[in-house]
């Protein structure tokens, strides 16, 4: 093990604004007036053309308010303010591969603005041994920077993060990190700067996966999830800093809003049991609850991606299980005047709609064949759309033609999500009871073979020179 | 799929094939789904009763 990694960078790009305006503007226009014809046109389907054209309106909107969004930045006196502040890092642990924890724990060391804390908790792994990577680095550690590593029996990922927001009451800003995320060189500055606005609760990053390009499933995730980060997040957090789900992987909250919450945190529970999925969107809940939930686009992480159709299929489950739960909750606890509550209402219903309608396309496939690949088309030119989005954000070991490999693949990632993804969270919501480490029983997503080729010697790190 | 996409992005411009009867189907699909999505909401935000989330334990 190297302990040295060459960490790529990601930057928010600024978009061309006339021509982003010019090509929104007449897409729109376009689209709205092909919607206007069918409903003049055909009467006798006009009540689903009506709610075909409120769902495009919905979902037209979105797309513009995602393309106000720009990096949060700060003057000179609010990042003095910033500087001051104490930032505590929490890690939790299960199974997860030593080669990769410890790239990771080397780009949060490499970080342009440390952290003051970093807490690694190992919640009773059973299938790795970390003491070369903890030896390694409870030696090697930046000075500034207070590392604990602990080991607890299993309990979950949220009493692991628990036992470092309990145990840390000065804290600020508690940032969760998972295991196999790589934080860009700048991630922990950027995503400190929305903490400059008072009313801010919660940050999330932007998450990139560091195995892109690993497989044709890599990439469809890496393609699926940054349009939906660019659309939907962009647009919640424009929208009155309405971000319903931070990525687990990377993100900030307020210290004090973590432990008001905290008991809330551990002890929710589901007809009895405690619930141990979706830690990130009840902390974004919590966030919602208290102010502003929002996401920093220039604050970059890089996620291992499942590169195996079984774990892949595992982590959506989880997910879903995760997010059947949540869409309940922030129906119960989100304003009924927040943008928040009406994504949740709106989506709540197209869903039931598309399960129905998927059922119905199953139940008559003769007369249904010239619809769905209508829908598919559509639906196909709609996500290219949405894409263009994607752009928002380069990272340095990308070049062009891989932005345009991914472009391209727009409309795979769209079939993969419509007719698989999607039907899954029926799934989940049927078995949300279930809860637990799902995906990681059998050990950590990814495999050493891919942190292997990416672990090459790289300038050497300044804090070594610190040894205690 | 490619020829499908660029009949109906060219649709935009020049449009006029009328809809297949499938449509009906489809809108009563979405139709019964708004009750349905309707209930959920209800229950979740007056009667659900069966789990402790936001509140303190």
């Amino acid at each position: 093990m190297t302990h040295e990694y060459e960490i790529p960078s990601a930057t928010a790009a600024r978009p061309r604004l006339a021509l982003v305006y010019a090509g929104v503007g007449i897409v729109i226009a376009s689209a709205a007036a092909r919607h206007a014809y069918y409903i003049e046109k055909w009467p006798h389907y006009r009540l689903i053309t009506v709610i075909w054209t409120a769902a495009f309106a919905f979902a037209a909107l979105q797309w513009i308010v995602s393309w106000l969004e720009r990096p949060y930045t700060v003057t000179a006196r609010q990042q003095a303010r910033l500087d001051m502040m104490r930032v505590t890092v929490n890690i939790p642990v299960y199974n997860e591969e030593p080669v990769v924890l410890d790239r990771v724990i080397y780009a949060l060391f490499a970080q342009t603005r440390l952290p003051d804390r970093v807490d690694i908790v190992d919640d009773g792994s059973t299938q790795e041994d970390y003491s070369a990577v903890r030896d390694y680095w409870l030696a090697y550690h930046p000075p500034s920077v207070e590392l604990n590593w602990r080991r607890y029996p299993n309990a979950g990922k949220k009493r692991a993060q628990a036992r470092t927001f309990d145990s840390d009451p000065a804290a600020d800003v508690f940032v969760t990190l998972d295991s196999d995320t790589t934080l860009a060189p700048n991630a922990l500055e950027e995503g400190l700067k929305p903490f400059a606005d008072p009313s801010v609760h919660s940050v999330a990053g932007i998450e990139l996966g560091w195995n892109y390009s690993r497989s044709l499933l890599t990439r469809i995730k890496g393609v699926n999830a940054l349009i939906w980060q660019f659309t939907v997040c962009s647009a919640q957090s424009v929208a009155g800093g309405n971000v319903l789900v931070n990525r687990g992987t990377y993100a900030l909250y307020r210290g004090a809003m973590i432990r008001e919450t905290l008991a809330a945190y551990v002890g929710e529970t589901l007809f009895g049991r405690p619930v141990m999925l979706g830690d990130d969107t009840m902390l974004t809940l919590f966030a919602l609850n208290r102010g502003r939930a929002v996401q920093q686009p220039s604050a970059v992480c890089f996620a291992m991606y499942p590169e195996t159709l079984s774990h892949t299929l595992r982590q959506w489950t989880r997910w879903m299980r995760g997010t059947a739960l949540r869409t309940l909750w922030r129906l119960r606890y989100l304003s009924p005047a927040s943008w928040g509550w009406w994504y949740t209402a709106i989506t709540t219903w197209s869903y039931l709609a598309f399960v129905s309608v998927l059922a119905a396309v199953a139940g008559d496939w003769q007369q249904a064949r010239s619809f769905a690949g209508t829908a598919l088309s559509i639906s196909a030119a709609w996500m290219w759309l949405a894409a263009s989005r994607m752009f928002a954000v380069r990272r340095s070991d990308q070049r062009a033609i891989d932005r345009l490999e991914a472009f391209l693949l727009v409309p795979v990632a769209m079939l993969w999500l419509t007719l698989v993804l999607r039907p899954m969270r029926l799934w989940g919501t049927v078995t949300m009871r279930k809860q637990g480490w799902v995906t990681r029983r059998g050990g950590a997503e990814t495999r050493s073979s891919v942190a292997d080729v990416a672990a090459v010697m790289a300038e050497t790190p300044r804090w070594t020179l610190h040894e205690p | 799929m490619t020829v499908r996409l660029v009949q109906i992005l060219l649709h935009v411009v020049i449009p006029g094939t009328a809809p297949t009867p499938f449509l009906s189907v489809v809108a009563d699909c979405f139709l019964w789904s708004f009750p349905a999505s309707l209930l959920v909401m209800l229950v979740a935000r007056f009667g659900w009763r069966r789990g402790k989330g936001m509140e303190d334990p």
